[in-house]
C-alpha cells in the first residue's frame, strides 16, 4: 500500500491518530456478538430445562412399578408422601389419580374467575369508555398496586379475613375453603384482565365510535355493540392469561386453601390444588431423588405446566387470529 | 302517532340502560377499590396489636425493688407464664385470678413460684375456663407474709381457634380395610403442643370401652399410634374383640393437665363368618368436636424486638423478622447478580442484533416466542426446575452420604476429635477427608484449648498427674472425623438447599420480565440516533455502547428495579428450594448456607396456629410493602428525572 500517506503528509488534525486493527475490532465485535447470543440462549436453555427435568423425572414416576399411567387419569384418590417411609413401615396405600388436585385446582379456578372476569373486564370499560379522566387517574393507580402485592399476602388476607369473616358465619364453610382461595386468587386476577383488555379497548380506532355515535348509538350502544366485539380476540386472551396465571397460582392456596386432596364439586370444603400440592410437599423433610414422593411432584408440575402453556398459547393464538387489524 | 311514541318509549329504555351500565361500571370500579381498601386495613389491623401498640402490661407497682417492666404474656397453649420480673431474692411469687363479673368472690390461685438468686422468675400457671378474668400477681417472703401485691389486670380467654388436635387426613376418610389391611393401618395425627399426650379412647355402641391406646406428640407436632396396637387390641386369638361401629376419640392432655377434645372417628367393625372381616373406617363430622385454648392478649412484643429478633417456635413475644429482613436482601442480590447482565444482554440481542439470514431470523422469532411464553409459567414450575438444576445439580455429582464429606467442595477443613484422659476435647489435624475415624497409636501432634501440643499414648490412667491426664489418650483409642467451621466462601457443588441455590431460581423466574422490559426501553431510543451514530462509522456494537445503552438506561433501571421488586414478594419457588426454614439466627454464615426470607415467614406465621404469630404476619407485611413501596418509588424517581431530561 505504497499509496498511503505519510504522517507528514497529513493536516495536523489528523496527526498523531491512533490506529486499531480492524481485524481486532472485528474479533472483539465478533465475541460481543457472540456473548450477547449466548445470554439470549439461556432463556431457550431454560425452556429447555423446564420441559427435560419434567418430562425426564415424570417418566421415572409413571414408569415406576408401583404407578399405572391408567390410574393417574381416572378418577379416584390422591395419597403421596403423607405416608412417610418410618420405623421401616413401607407405603403400601399409594393412590395416585391426577383428579383430586386438578379438581381443587378447577375449583379453584372456576371461583377466581367468576370474580375476575366480570370486574376485570367492566373495570376495563369503565376505564376506556366511561371512566372521567380525574377518576382514571385514581383508578389505574389502584388497579397497578393490587397487581403488585404479592400473592403471600393476599393468601394471609383470604385465610385470615375472607375465611374467618365473610365465609364460616355464612355457615357451612370450613375454616380452609376453595371459595375463599379463589376470591382471593379473584382479586390477583382483575388487575391484569382489566390492563390487558383496556389496551385492547383502547386499539380499537376512534372511528369506529365516533360513526356509531353518529348513528345515534348511546355511548352503552356503542360500547356494547361495537367496541367490544371489536376487541373480542384481546379480551378473550386476556381472560385466558387470567385463567392460566389462575392455575399456576401457588401461595394463595397453599395458605387458604387447605391440605386435603378431594374429589367433589363442594366449594365449602378444604381443597389441595397441583401447586398447593406442590409447595407442600416440598416442605417435608425426607423428599429426596429417587424418591416416589419426589418424582410424583414432577408428575403433577408436568401436567400443570401442560395445563398453563396451552392456556397460554391458546391465547396468543386467539389475539392473532382473531384481531381485527385497522391500518 | 303511534310510532313516534313507540320510539320515544325506547329511546327512553336505551337511555336508561346506558345509566344502569354505567352505575354498575361505578359499583365495579368501586368494589375494586373497596378490596384493595379492606386488604390494606386487614393487615393493619392484624398487626395493630402485634408491634405498634405492644401490650406490655405492668404487674407490679416499682417500688420495694420491683420493676415496672414486668409483664404478664401468654403463648398459644394453656399456660401463662409471668415473664421478666424481679423482687426480693428467694422470695416466693403467686398469681390470682378471679371472673371479672363475679366482683365478690376471692381470687384463686393458679400458679406459684420462687424467685431465683437474682430475685427474677418466671411463673407458669394452670389454665382457666373460657371467660374474662382479673389476674393479679402477689410477692410473700420466706415466712409467708405478703411483700406486695400487683395491680390487677384483665385476661380474655376465647376458645374458638379450629385447629389443634386432629387426625391425619390420610387416615381419614371412607375406607374398607381387610385384616392383612388393618395391619398396616396406620393412625395419625396432629397436635399443637409437643409436651402433650395422646390418648385414644375407644368405645363400642353401647358406650363400653374397648381399650385406651397412647401416643406423644412429636417434636413435629404429629403423633401415630404404632400400626400393631390397634390390631392387638381389636382382635384377640383371630376373633374381634368388639362388633358394630367402635368410636375413636382422640384426647390430648397438656403438661397443665388440660384435656383437650378432639376429633372422633368411627370404624365400622363387621363381624363375617365369625371372622374378622373388613374394617371400614368413615369419618363422622357430628363428632367434631374441637376446641382448643386461644387467648385474646397478643404478644407484648415491640418495634425493636420484632425488627431485630428471629423466629422462636410458641414465642411469638420474642419473635422478629431480622433473619428473614438479611435473607431477603441477599436473594435478591443473588438474582441481581445473575439476571441484569444476562437480561440486559439478551434485551441488546433481540432488539438491536436482528439477523438477516432467514434461518438466523426464524431462531430470532423462536427467541423472542420463547420469551414472551416464559412469562408466563407459574413460579413454582421455576421452583421445580431450580431444585433439579441448582440444588441437586441432575444428580450429576453423588451427594455426600450421612456421615461423610461432600466430594466437591472447598472452604472448610476436617479434623478429628477426641476426649482425652483428663476430659479435654482435642482436635487433630485430618490429611484424608474420606477417612471418618482414626486410632490413636502413637503421639501425635493435636491442638486443645491451650494451642497445639504433643498428643501422649498411654496404656493406663493409673499414677497419671491432672496435667498428664489433660494431655494423653488411652493406646488404641479412636477420634471421629469433625467438620470446622465453613469458612465466609464455603463452596460445594451440587449447591444444595442453600440461598445461592434459591436466589439463581428467582433469577430464572424474573429473566423474562427483566427482559421484557429492558426490550421496550431499548426499543424506545429512536432510530435517528442509531442511524447517526452508524453514519459516523461506528460499528453496531459501539452503537449499542455509546449511544443505545446511555439512553435506554433509565428505561431499563425501572423495569429491573419493578422486577426485583416481584422477585422480593415471590415465595413458592423459595420455599420450593429452601423448604420453608424460618429461623436461620444470624443469617447464613458461607455461600451454600440456607436462610429465610420475607414471604416465607409471612406464610409460615400466617399459618401457625397461634395468633400471636397471626399479627406477626401482618406485621412483617407492612415491613414488606413498605420495602416494595420504596424499590417502585426509586423506580418512579429515576422515570421522572430521565423524562425531564429528555425535555
Amino acid at each position: 500500500m505504497s499509496s498511503l500517506p505519510l504522517d507528514s503528509d497529513l493536516p495536523d488534525s489528523l496527526k498523531n491518530r491512533k490506529f486499531k486493527s480492524t481485524q481486532r475490532g472485528k474479533f472483539y465485535e465478533n465475541l460481543v456478538v457472540a456473548g450477547l447470543g449466548f445470554c439470549a440462549l439461556i432463556s431457550i436453555g431454560t425452556t429447555i430445562g423446564i420441559i427435560y427435568v419434567l418430562i425426564s423425572e415424570s417418566f421415572s414416576f409413571f414408569f415406576d412399578k408401583n404407578i399405572s399411567l391408567a390410574e393417574y387419569f381416572s378418577p379416584g384418590d390422591w395419597e403421596f408422601g403423607r405416608l412417610k417411609l418410618e420405623d421401616g413401615e413401607s407405603d403400601i396405600q399409594i393412590r395416585h389419580s391426577i383428579w383430586p388436585l386438578l379438581s381443587g385446582t378447577l375449583r379453584i379456578t372456576f371461583v377466581a374467575m367468576v370474580i375476575a372476569m366480570p370486574l376485570g373486564l367492566i373495570s376495563a370499560v369503565y376505564l376506556s369508555e366511561y371512566a372521567p379522566r380525574r377518576v382514571r387517574a385514581i383508578l389505574k393507580p389502584i388497579l397497578e398496586i393490587l397487581a403488585g402485592i404479592p400473592t403471600v399476602v393476599l393468601g394471609y388476607f383470604a385465610l385470615r379475613f375472607i375465611s374467618p369473616y365473610l365465609l364460616v358465619p355464612l355457615g357451612g364453610f370450613d375454616s380452609f375453603n376453595a371459595t375463599s382461595a379463589g376470591i382471593a386468587v379473584g382479586i390477583l386476577c382483575i388487575p391484569l384482565i382489566s390492563s390487558l383488555a383496556e389496551d385492547s379497548l383502547q386499539a380499537v380506532p376512534k372511528g369506529l365510535r365516533e360513526a356509531a355515535f353518529g348513528l345515534g348509538g348511546t355511548r352503552f350502544d356503542v360500547t356494547v355493540k361495537v367496541v367490544i366485539p371489536a376487541a373480542i380476540s384481546g379480551i378473550v386472551s386476556a381472560f385466558l392469561l387470567a385463567f392460566a396465571r389462575a392455575v399456576g397460582e401457588t401461595m394463595v392456596v397453599a395458605l387458604a386453601a387447605g391440605t386435603n386432596p378431594v374429589m367433589t364439586a363442594d366449594l365449602r370444603r378444604p381443597s389441595q390444588t397441583m401447586t398447593g400440592y406442590i409447595v407442600e410437599t416440598f416442605q417435608s423433610e425426607g423428599v429426596v431423588p429417587d424418591t416416589l414422593p419426589y418424582s410424583s411432584l414432577y408428575a403433577v408440575a408436568f401436567t400443570l405446566f401442560l395445563l398453563t402453556f396451552s392456556i397460554t398459547l391458546f391465547g396468543q393464538y386467539i389475539r392473532k387470529r382473531y384481531q381485527e387489524s385497522y391500518e | 302517532m303511534r310510532t313516534y311514541q313507540a320510539d320515544k318509549n325506547k329511546q327512553r329504555n336505551r337511555w336508561l340502560t346506558d345509566q344502569i351500565f354505567q352505575m354498575m361500571c361505578v359499583i365495579v370500579a368501586s368494589i375494586v377499590v373497596v378490596s384493595l381498601v379492606v386488604l390494606i386495613s386487614t393487615i393493619f389491623s392484624g398487626a395493630y396489636n402485634g408491634i405498634t401498640f405492644a401490650k406490655s402490661v405492668p404487674l407490679l407497682e416499682n417500688d420495694a425493688g420491683i420493676s415496672d417492666d414486668d409483664s404478664i404474656t401468654n403463648v398459644n397453649r394453656p399456660l401463662y407464664r409471668i415473664l421478666d420480673f424481679t423482687g426480693p431474692a428467694k422470695s416466693n411469687s403467686a398469681i390470682y385470678a378471679k371472673k371479672t363479673s363475679e366482683s365478690e368472690a376471692e381470687g384463686k390461685q393458679i400458679g406459684s413460684s420462687t424467685l431465683n438468686n437474682d430475685g427474677g422468675g418466671e411463673v407458669k400457671c394452670d389454665a382457666l375456663e373460657e371467660g374474662i378474668y382479673d389476674v393479679w400477681f402477689v410477692i410473700f417472703d420466706a415466712d409467708g407474709n405478703e411483700l406486695q401485691r400487683s395491680k390487677s389486670v384483665q385476661l380474655t380467654i376465647d376458645r374458638q381457634s379450629p385447629t389443634g388436635l386432629q387426625f391425619d387426613e390420610s387416615t381419614l376418610g371412607d375406607r374398607e380395610l381387610n385384616q392383612a389391611e388393618l395391619d398396616e393401618f396406620v393412625i395419625g395425627g396432629s397436635g399443637i403442643e409437643q409436651t402433650s399426650r395422646v390418648e385414644l379412647n375407644l368405645t363400642d355402641e353401647f358406650g363400653n370401652s374397648v381399650g385406651p391406646l397412647a401416643a406423644r406428640i412429636k417434636k413435629d407436632g404429629k403423633w401415630r399410634i404404632a400400626k400393631t396396637s390397634l390390631r392387638n387390641l381389636l382382635i384377640e386369638n383371630g376373633e374381634l374383640k368388639a362388633n358394630g361401629k367402635i368410636k375413636l376419640k382422640a384426647v390430648q392432655t397438656d403438661l397443665a393437665g388440660n384435656k383437650q377434645d378432639a376429633v372422633a372417628l368411627i370404624l365400622d367393625v363387621n363381624r363375617e363368618n365369625g371372622k374378622p372381616a373388613d374394617l371400614v373406617t368413615e369419618f363422622d363430622d357430628d363428632l367434631v368436636n374441637l376446641s382448643v385454648l386461644d387467648f385474646d392478649v397478643s404478644p407484648p412484643t415491640n418495634f425493636k424486638t420484632f425488627l431485630t429478633s428471629y423466629h422462636h417456635d410458641n414465642a411469638p413475644e420474642v419473635s422478629g423478622i431480622r433473619a428473614a429482613i438479611i435473607g431477603s436482601v441477599l436473594l435478591c442480590l443473588v438474582c441481581a447478580a445473575f439476571t441484569i447482565p444476562i437480561g440486559i444482554g439478551t434485551a441488546i440481542f433481540m432488539e438491536d442484533f436482528k439477523p438477516k439470514n432467514a434461518v438466523l431470523r426464524f431462531v430470532h422469532s423462536v427467541i423472542q416466542l420463547n420469551i414472551n411464553n416464559l412469562a408466563g409459567v407459574p413460579s413454582i414450575v421455576y421452583g421445580i426446575l431450580g431444585v433439579t438444576a441448582f440444588v441437586y445439580m441432575f444428580s450429576l455429582f453423588p451427594p455426600a452420604k450421612a456421615n461423610e464429606p461432600a466430594k466437591y467442595e472447598f472452604g472448610t477443613n476436617y479434623y478429628y476429635q477426641v476426649n482425652t484422659l483428663g476430659g479435654k476435647i482435642v482436635q487433630i489435624p485430618c490429611t484424608d477427608k474420606y477417612q471418618t475415624t482414626i486410632q490413636i497409636n502413637e503421639p501425635i501432634e493435636a491442638t486443645g484449648s491451650n494451642g497445639k501440643f504433643e498428643l501422649q499414648v498411654v496404656q493406663s490412667r493409673v499414677g497419671l498427674s491432672d496435667a498428664q491426664k489433660a494431655v494423653s489418650v488411652k493406646q488404641g483409642k479412636k477420634a471421629s472425623i469433625v467438620t470446622s467451621e465453613h469458612y465466609w466462601f464455603y463452596f460445594s457443588l451440587p449447591f444444595g438447599k442453600g440461598f445461592l441455590a434459591a436466589g439463581l431460581t428467582l433469577g430464572l423466574v424474573v429473566l423474562p420480565i427483566i427482559i421484557i422490559s429492558s426490550q421496550e426501553a431499548i426499543r424506545a431510543v429512536p432510530d435517528s440516533l442509531r442511524e447517526a451514530s452508524a453514519g459516523m462509522g461506528a460499528t453496531r456494537w459501539q452503537t449499542v455502547r455509546h449511544v443505545v445503552l446511555p439512553s435506554a438506561t433509565p428505561g431499563i433501571m425501572t423495569g429491573t428495579i419493578l422486577s426485583l421488586s416481584r422477585a422480593i414478594g415471590e415465595a413458592a419457588p423459595v420455599l420450593a428450594v429452601m423448604g420453608g426454614i424460618i429461623s436461620n439466627v444470624g443469617g447464613p454464615s458461607n455461600l451454600m448456607d440456607n436462610c429465610t426470607a420475607l414471604p416465607i415467614v409471612i406464610y409460615k406465621w400466617a399459618k401457625d396456629a397461634s395468633r400471636g404469630f397471626h399479627s406477626l404476619s401482618a406485621s412483617a407485611i407492612i415491613v414488606l410493602l413498605l420495602l416494595l413501596l420504596l424499590m417502585n418509588s426509586v423506580a418512579i424517581v429515576i422515570r421522572y428525572r430521565a423524562e425531564r431530561k429528555n425535555k
